[in-house]
């Protein structure tokens, strides 16, 4: 792989690493403190993020492609997600009138 | 790379990760749904930021487009359509500390936008051409993604479509009108 040494950048892999784990945890605390579903949401995205974040982390690190690869698809899928998601907010909000989800705890409407 | 140098990366990409996770703290702190947007569009051009560092040129100038720019526009606007900010946020846009910090934000702005200007001049490189890292990182990205890829790249467009249809049928109901009382 002569060439690739070109695009390893000098940041410690451990740093990278430690922001993605932090960012996964915010996330994650996002989605088990907030009751507001569009906030549910974006600390979904947020979790999605510190994947990407790992994936190219790894990625530099390892000089591979694949990493970078797969972020490429989890950023088209994340586009696809986020138009689902925020419909079904909106659904959401159609029948019972707020986006509070402990409010929407039926399986049935 | 010169010691120096690499000295600059690191405290670069300690920066950003710090904006980046001072951010996402304010998108799950804040109690106005529009400001933890905002907050969240910081985020994601900061994460973007940190992927240029990671030497990911592509994937931060798509984050960029996509997440910082599609996906938020959708978020907002469904914040906006929903009214969720009914009561009004206490206790903002004045004192000394917002406006030092929008003074620091400023000085930050001019100083590097100043500086890439600076170097730009400086040495006139030829439009359109790239740093060599830069440059063999994208191709290699285009090369890898269409040739051994390809399949999986059209299936991807697939997705969004079928996604799009999805949520055109699943939110254009007809006959049923919105309790909040907005369109």
């Amino acid at each position: 792989m002569s060439g690739l040494a070109l695009l390893h950048s000098v940041v410690p892999a451990s740093w990278a690493i430690l922001l993605a784990v932090t960012l996964f945890a915010i996330g994650a605390c996002g989605v088990l403190l907030r009751r507001n579903a569009i906030i549910v949401f974006a600390s979904i995205e947020m979790m999605m993020n510190a994947a990407n974040v790992l994936f190219v982390a790894m990625a530099d690190s390892w000089d591979h492609a694949a990493g970078r690869i797969f972020v490429f698809f989890v950023i088209v899928v994340a586009a696809a997600e986020a138009a689902v998601g925020l419909g079904i907010v909106l659904a959401l909000y159609r029948l019972h009138g707020t986006v509070d989800i402990d409010r929407a705890s039926l399986m049935r409407g | 790379m010169t010691d120096a140098s690499t000295l600059a990366t690191q405290v670069v990409f300690a920066v950003i990760a710090l904006v980046t996770i001072a951010s996402g703290i304010l998108v799950v702190t804040r109690r106005n749904p529009v400001a933890a947007i905002a907050c969240l569009v910081v985020h994601f051009v900061a994460t973007a930021c940190a992927y240029i560092v990671l030497s990911s040129q592509f994937l931060g100038a798509a984050q960029v487009l996509v997440y910082a720019g599609a996906i938020m526009v959708l978020f907002l606007f469904v914040v906006m359509l929903l009214a969720v900010d009914k009561q009004p946020d206490p206790g903002a846009a004045s004192g000394l500390g917002r406006k030092v910090l929008v003074a620091a934000c400023a000085l930050v702005l001019i100083t590097v936008v100043g500086r890439a200007v600076a170097q730009h001049s400086a040495g006139p490189a030829a439009a359109g051409t790239l740093a060599p890292g830069v440059e063999d990182s994208i191709q290699w990205l285009a090369a890898d993604l269409m040739e051994r890829h390809l399949v999986a790249f059209e299936l991807s467009s697939m997705v969004l479509i079928a996604a799009m249809a999805g949520v055109l049928v699943y939110t254009t109901r007809r006959g049923r009108e919105m309790p909040g009382g907005t369109p």
